[in-house]
């Protein structure tokens, strides 16, 4: 009797506990770095990027911000070239921020994807939106058909899906997408 | 956001070290330096402001931490690229590591500023006459069309000096310890603003760091800038006397070489109407895309994909075929710099 009442109780106790303090995946890799309003934000003196060595690399939890965001799909992630050029009227000199944002949210959905072929599959299909979006702009559709390239070659399941999808991207889209490398 | 309070040269630096002589400027009229900037190098600018994200970093801090690492810079990377792109990176930079890189900063920019110190700045003249051929046609003023500025970077250096030769006068900025001639292209005057960021704000509700190589490229980009590559012509300047407006210098101005001025995006393009892609070779985003694209490779994790959505960005602002220039069809860069010619 009291190892039938345990389990759910130890369920109750872990919901509670998720609930009252969600996971927030640690800083494994020194780059991605938390920070709530009144948090002292690291001293970039003495830790910060110069070029993350190779080999490192984030291992996001499978709970918390990151899967959950990993759920948003990229069609709402996606910046619009009205945002980009909101961006770009603000400071002509930077990349968009709206862009770098961008990156690093397929970036996310990518760590999950690659974890998970069930994942990869519904991303693909995200990916093929954003790249063929008539009204995306070309560096956003670029970094979609360059993920879903890395997902095909991950998984050969979608070789030919990207394959088709590569023959209908627009074609300065491939020409943006010739300068990034695999 | 906090701000030091005093600007960061680097001019004599040849080791690396930082020199952060003492502040605090005499109030003058500032904004005819900020109209400078906001039309050629910096079209669409209005306004700076300080009052962006809440971070205890400031952009000069960020400033000097990246001149650091670039001092420190050193992969096989460049090599790599180098190798296969007929040694581009050394033929624009000088060599292939982080000295060679600083060399070619420290050659264009030489002074560092906030927005709130060049907004205490005193100019003589304090301001000009010929504006036209900065002013962007479609703005009553070179402010306030598109809200507070965020502005990350950008060199006024070089568009004091062409004013200055526009309205045939010499220019001279002067801090309260310090007076700066604007007598050549590479003065090297570098406005840093709070859009050189430190994090980027994922969804997921994350801050991710921004890597430093980014902010690196964007200095990188600026110090292009400084050159007047063939020189100007006593004609060319005619042009700019005469010019009504930004468009009109865009598409008359022949000398764009001369500071590597940026082109308006064409109709059709994510940006038309945006003075921020280059339809010539080796400019300011030509350069930034070579370092970028030799450096990538460097790259894991969130920071990579930070860097290919920058690699993205530089090429779709490249108006030409950017294979023909890598590939040397454009010519080779060349990095000189000249003044005025007959």
């Amino acid at each position: 009797m009291m190892r039938v009442l345990w389990l759910p109780l130890a369920a109750l106790i872990g919901i509670g506990a998720y609930l009252a303090f969600p996971s927030r995946p640690a800083p494994v890799d020194g780059q991605r770095v938390e920070y709530s309003p009144g948090t002292v934000l690291p001293d970039v003196k003495t830790k910060g990027p110069g070029p993350m060595a190779k080999g490192q690399s984030e291992s996001p939890s499978a709970f918390g911000p990151i899967a959950s965001a990993a759920r948003v799909p990229v069609a709402a992630l996606m910046p619009s070239k009205e945002a980009l050029r909101a961006d770009v009227g603000r400071d002509p000199h930077v990349t968009p921020k709206a862009l770098l944002k961008f990156s690093v949210d397929v970036y996310n959905k990518m760590a999950v994807a690659k974890a998970n072929e069930t994942a990869a599959k519904d991303l693909i299909a995200e990916l093929k939106t954003c790249a063929l979006d008539r009204d995306g702009a070309h560096s956003v559709q670029a970094l979609c058909l360059l993920n879903a390239k890395r997902l095909a070659n991950q998984y050969p399941g979608f070789a030919a899906d990207y394959h088709s999808l590569e023959g209908q991207a627009d074609p300065q889209v491939l020409k943006i997408m010739s300068s990034l490398p695999l | 956001m906090k701000l030091l309070q005093k600007p960061v040269s680097s001019r004599n630096d040849s080791e690396g070290r930082v020199d952060l002589p003492p502040g605090g400027f005499h109030m003058l009229k500032i904004y005819g330096l900020f109209a400078l900037v906001s039309v050629i190098l910096c079209a669409g600018c209005s306004a700076p402001s300080d009052d962006v994200s809440d971070t205890t970093v400031s952009p000069q801090e960020m400033v000097v931490n990246d001149l650091h690492k670039m001092n420190d810079y050193t992969s096989p990377s460049v090599a790599d690229f180098d190798l296969q792109n007929r040694n581009l990176f050394s033929a624009i930079f000088g060599g292939e590591n982080g000295a060679a890189l600083r060399t070619y900063l420290d050659a264009r920019i030489h002074y560092y500023y906030t927005p709130s110190e060049l907004a205490s700045f005193r100019s003589q003249p304090a301001d000009f006459i010929h504006k036209g051929w900065y002013t962007d046609a479609a703005k009553q003023t070179v402010f306030g069309a598109e809200g507070k500025a965020v502005l990350g970077a950008a060199n006024i250096g070089t568009q004091l000096w062409l004013s200055g030769l526009v309205d045939q006068t010499p220019v001279t900025v002067f801090a309260e310890d310090r007076t700066i001639p604007v007598s050549d292209s590479r003065v090297g005057l570098m406005l840093i603003g709070p859009g050189y960021d430190a994090f980027i704000h994922a969804t997921n509700g994350n801050d991710y760091e921004v890597p430093s190589g980014y902010r690196q490229s964007i200095l990188l980009h600026e110090a292009r800038h400084s050159d007047c590559t063939g020189g100007i012509s006593e004609d060319d300047l005619n042009v700019l006397r005469m010019s009504p407006n930004a468009q009109w210098t865009d598409a008359n101005f022949k000398d764009r070489e001369c500071g590597h001025l940026h082109t308006y995006c064409p109709p059709g393009h994510d940006l038309a109407g945006k003075l921020a892609c280059d339809d010539l070779a080796w400019g300011a985003y030509a350069v930034q895309y070579v370092y970028v694209q030799a450096t990538i490779n460097d790259y894991v994790g969130a920071d990579r994909a930070i860097m290919e959505a920058t690699l993205a960005d530089l090429r779709s602002r490249l108006l030409f075929d950017v294979d023909d220039m890598m590939m040397g069809q454009m010519g080779a860069p060349d990095m000189s710099t000249s003044g005025v010619h007959q």
